[in-house]
């Protein structure tokens, strides 16, 4: 795969000889700015004709954030919006080299956010819980220094299906969200017995599924699972200690870290865990 | 075995004793563009450049050796428009290079350039998150490179040539919030320079040249889901080469 992709490096690099701007986005997009987010997206599009909502509900969402995880963030994080996978050059080019290109929505290395709309059938609303989902990784990389992602996927979805909740019921509870979660995961826990403790210490490519032929990604349910344990120890403890849970946890010390912090093995709670799930 | 080390390094002293030396130093305008999905940063900076070399010149070939070091640092850059000029934004750009090259002249106006060498690329960014936060990166990308060009000489002053270099290797990254170390990983690197430059004698040991350089540096790790992320620079550069 790797001299595949090197070949087509290296064609490129010959055709090209460089100026990034001829293949990637540059100047094209239309800027708007709030207390925490900088949004770019395409002129003339869905997002475009959007953005002021979905910029006013991220914001709720950060508050949102700050407040349920009782912390003071004060960050700005570059959000870039496009209307579809399509949309963006950078898929375009590689389709062109037949890669499949399956992340609507994503964080990259220097903590900007990626979102596609098509991913939430252009629903402000919804795209306002995604941007909260990604941001909550910024933070997580900035603050919290979570590397087992499986914990950071889990602690994401959940804060997305918390502030889903919050914004359309004026409240949400941990045990909504377990409760809703219950029936799709249920199942899955039993017959792959893809258990918390699996999943978190999965490295980034297992976690996804990666196919690394094709980029294509097979996640299952594991966003589902985490983000359930997740609600469970936040119904049962304070979140101070689920902060101190994650303050630098990786893949290999999260039981550690979890003991150290709830004074409980990490085994013992996802039993109780799973004996809870399984009750009808 | 000692005694033929000791040999070699005596030839390889008398070859150099009579060797031709120069050092040049060069200052330019240089453009960074840094890619991911997007282009999110251009960066327009001031560049310096310093070389020395080393020429053995036999009767159909010369031999060289190359030290090179850029060296860049600068704190504005561009992304979508806006100009991003903060306390906390630097960017800090140090390839440092050593290449041995075997020369032919099959006729005094020409030359065939065969090289190789190993490079060094250090990149440090550091990027404005709001008024409170930072985030910085460092890439260090150690590698060997392979190297071929064609020179020619005219009026037996000028003198010009064109060269491309390929490396492939792996690159380290840092990361940082704040001062505070986050983690580390490593991709495949794959790098190319391309380079145009030329040079006219002035007056005895000393020689003007002017050149560009394109450098294009491309991550490459699945692991990270993406395919690749990557620099281009292009540096336009004038110098002055002294034979010592």
């Amino acid at each position: 795969m790797k001299f595949k992709l090197l070949i087509v490096v290296l064609l490129q690099i010959i055709i090209l000889t460089s100026c990034a701007r001829f293949v990637l986005e540059d100047k094209e997009f239309s800027v708007y700015e709030t207390e925490h987010f900088v949004f770019f997206c395409q002129p003339d599009s869905k997002m475009e004709k959007d953005i002021q909502k979905i910029a006013s509900y991220s914001e709720k969402g950060f508050a949102f954030f700050n407040d349920f995880m009782d912390t003071n963030i004060n960050i700005k994080i570059d959000t870039y919006l496009f209307d579809s996978q399509d949309s963006t050059s950078y898929s375009k080019l590689l389709k062109s080299l037949n890669y499949e290109f399956d992340f609507p929505a994503f964080t990259d290395l220097n903590g900007t956010i990626y979102l596609c709309y098509d991913y939430v059938d252009f629903d402000y609303s919804l795209a306002s819980e995604v941007v909260l989902h990604e941001a909550t990784h910024v933070i997580q990389n900035t603050f919290l220094y979570i590397f087992a992602p499986g914990i950071y996927e889990g602690h994401a979805e959940f804060m997305e299906l918390k502030f889903g909740l919050y914004k359309n019921n004026g409240y949400s509870s941990e045990s909504t969200i377990f409760s809703n979660l219950q029936p799709q995961i249920k199942n899955i826990v039993l017959k792959k017995n893809e258990m918390p403790s699996f999943i978190f210490g999965l490295n980034f490519a297992e976690f996804q599924g990666l196919s690394i032929n094709d980029f294509k990604r097979e996640t299952g349910y594991r966003y589902d699972i985490g983000a359930s344990f997740i609600a469970f120890i936040i119904d049962k403890y304070d979140i101070k200690k689920l902060k101190n849970w994650f303050y630098k946890t990786n893949k290999d010390n999260f039981k550690q870290n979890f003991k150290n912090s709830y004074g409980v093995d990490f085994d013992t709670e996802e039993k109780n865990w799973y004996n809870l799930l399984m009750k009808e | 075995m000692i005694k033929k080390i000791l040999v070699l390094l005596l030839i390889i002293n008398g070859v150099l004793c009579f060797a031709k030396k120069n050092i040049s130093f060069s200052a330019g305008f240089n453009v960074t563009e840094e890619f991911f999905t997007v282009l999110y940063q251009t960066q327009y900076s001031p560049k310096f450049n310093v070389r020395f070399e080393i020429e053995k010149k036999f009767i159909y070939f010369y031999l060289q050796h190359k030290l090179n070091l850029d060296f860049s640092l600068w704190n504005i850059y561009y992304k979508n428009n806006l100009l991003y000029y903060t306390d906390k934004t630097l960017s800090l750009d140090l390839p440092f290079d050593y290449e041995f090259s075997l020369n032919l002249t099959p006729i005094k106006q020409l030359n065939i350039i065969f090289g190789s060498g190993w490079a060094l690329n250090l990149r440090f960014d550091r990027y404005s998150k709001g008024n409170f936060f930072w985030h910085s990166t460092l890439k260090f990308s150690p590698h060997p490179f392979l190297s071929i060009g064609i020179g020619f000489n005219l009026f037996s002053r000028l003198d010009f040539f064109i060269k491309d270099s390929i490396g492939f290797f792996y690159s380290y990254f840092f990361s940082y919030s704040k001062e505070s170390y986050i983690t580390s990983t490593y991709c495949t690197l794959v790098t190319n320079r391309f380079i145009v430059e030329s040079s006219i004698k002035i007056v005895g040991r000393y020689r003007i040249y002017f050149g560009y350089t394109n450098r294009i540096e491309v991550f490459l790790d699945p692991s990270i889901f993406m395919p690749f992320l990557g620099y281009t620079t292009n540096f336009f550069y004038l110098g002055l080469k002294i034979e010592i």
